[in-house]
């Protein structure tokens, strides 16, 4: 039974993945495929950059990461041991239709990653005991966990929750926590790139006023557990009680107030499910996983992801076909997804570089460039491309 | 005595060995940190260079910073076979050379 139904699971997860793998490759995906350093630490996008060179190098991380969101349900359901069969059922299906997950499933991005790292939190939480030996492995998995994202730091107070559970020393307790943090700083140091993303971005922030941030919280709250298991969730977790989970909950919801990202919403979801755990009338579970279902179908289409190739994806598909060498010149301002599309080196158009370039694009409408006589326009593309003509 | 466990073993080592890598990056740009003015001075001459070239500041990544120079690695990212280039750049001579080559 379990290995039929994890086959289905299987068969969801792949379908998460195709339907992100329509459009293509987004700026955030690529930065991470391609293993580009900011601003997250290198542990997940140093894997991913190993396969930089396989030609599904994107559906085969699509796949991988969709079936870790879906398959991690059995992760909820070890979450929901000691409640009755039919309740563990409702949660379990309320993680697998949430509209965080059906939207970020199939991406390449680190959120839905943290998001699982905070599961396991939440699962080594809920246990009563946790032996001497497991402290370490706790540890270790923190430190995988806070270089893989910054985001994992949030969970914070799930870790100290459970290191406070082991029967160790105060100072090995003590160091397990903090080792990890201190080192994810001494990382950031050796990268004053990431370190000039992360204050450009907090800059980025201070630009939006009070009520905007507050409906940009709002609204990636709500995406998190498709409105109802946001509501249900929240309230379960102030009913706990248990500080870890509050104080966690209000560091993800502090975070997403601060930096609101669509994409950010997945991280308050294993909260959510794990709010759900404090009711126990059955019709409560039954409501809530119908008006569930109902708002993903509603949010997942109103921001189902473009179903036509991106811009990068087709112009590069375009320049790649006419079978030429040399660089690809973009005027313009561009992400990290012209870079992902392009088996050729990607430079910003200046007049020196011409000589050894096969192909100008331009996303500025050709502002101060200087088209050689001798080259041609290339047609059907969503923005002016040229050529050289041999 | 008894023996600490396997777990606490592995976190050690590994905190120590990532302690040790980190480190090693780290020294040398040090004064990136203490020294406003070099910080300045590098920021320009990153962008300037960027500039010129027609290389994205993502590409290039800091490895070493004296008051005459700075040592960066060059990567390119695209898909499959990426290269790697060295080089420095001297903030007295205002010179973009390979690394090895010196700024006097």
């Amino acid at each position: 039974m379990r290995f039929f139904l994890s086959l289905i699971l299987e068969a969801y997860a792949v379908a998460l993945a195709s339907m992100q793998s329509l459009g293509g490759v987004h700026t955030d995906e690529a930065k991470y495929l391609l293993n580009i350093p900011y601003p997250h630490p290198p542990l997940a996008r140093w894997l991913l950059g190993l396969t930089d060179g396989w030609s599904h190098q994107e559906f085969f991380w699509r796949i991988v990461f969709a079936s870790l969101c879906v398959q991690a349900v059995w992760l909820v359901w070890a979450l929901t041991l000691g409640m009755p069969r039919r309740q563990r059922r409702y949660v379990a299906l309320m993680w697998l239709c949430a509209s965080a997950l059906v939207l970020q499933a199939g991406t390449v991005m680190m959120a839905p990653l943290t998001a699982l790292q905070g599961l396991v939190l939440l699962w080594l939480v809920s246990k009563i005991e946790l032996k001497e030996e497991w402290a370490g492995w706790v540890g270790l998995f923190w430190l995988v966990s806070l270089f893989t994202a910054y985001q994992a730091i949030l969970y914070l107070p799930l870790m100290v929750a459970i290191i406070k559970k082991v029967r160790i020393h105060r100072m090995a307790k003590f160091l397990y926590i903090v080792v990890p943090v201190l080192l994810l700083m001494l990382y950031t140091f050796t990268n004053p790139l990431a370190l000039a993303a992360i204050m450009i971005k907090g800059d980025q922030g201070t630009h939006t006023t009070l009520v905007e941030k507050v409906a940009g919280f709002l609204q990636v709250w709500m995406l998190s557990g498709s409105l109802i298991l946001s509501v249900m969730g929240t309230i379960g977790l102030a009913r706990s009680r248990q500080w870890e989970l509050i104080l966690s909950f209000v560091l993800v919801s502090a975070y997403l107030f601060l930096a609101r990202f669509d994409y950010n919403a997945i991280l308050l979801l294993p909260l959510l499910v794990t709010g759900m755990l404090f009711y126990s009338r059955q019709w409560i579970f039954q409501v809530v996983l119908v008006i569930e279902i109902a708002l993903s179908v509603v949010i997942v289409w109103r921001s189902i992801p473009a179903l036509h190739p991106t811009p990068a994806r087709a112009v590069m598909q375009v320049i790649a076909d006419q079978h030429k060498l040399g660089d690809v010149l973009i005027s313009g301002s561009f992400g990290h997804e012209w870079q992902y599309e392009s088996s050729f080196p990607i430079y910003r158009y200046t007049q020196a570089l011409v000589p050894h370039a096969q192909a100008i694009v331009c996303l500025d409408a050709c502002i101060g460039v200087k088209i050689p006589p001798e080259w041609q326009s290339l047609g059907k593309t969503p923005m002016p491309v040229f050529e050289r003509r041999k | 005595m008894t023996r600490p466990p396997l777990s606490a073993l592995a976190f050690t080592l590994v905190s120590l060995g990532v302690f040790a890598v980190l480190s090693m990056r780290f020294l040398p740009l040090v004064p990136l940190y203490l020294h406003a003015g070099t910080r300045a001075q590098t920021q320009t001459a990153l962008n300037a260079i960027a500039e010129a070239q027609g290389w994205l500041v993502s590409d290039m990544a800091i490895t070493d910073v004296t008051d005459q120079s700075m040592t960066f690695e060059y990567h390119p990212h695209h898909r499959g076979g990426d290269s790697l280039q060295c080089h420095q750049y001297c903030f007295t001579h205002h010179v973009l050379q390979s690394c090895g080559s010196s700024c006097l």
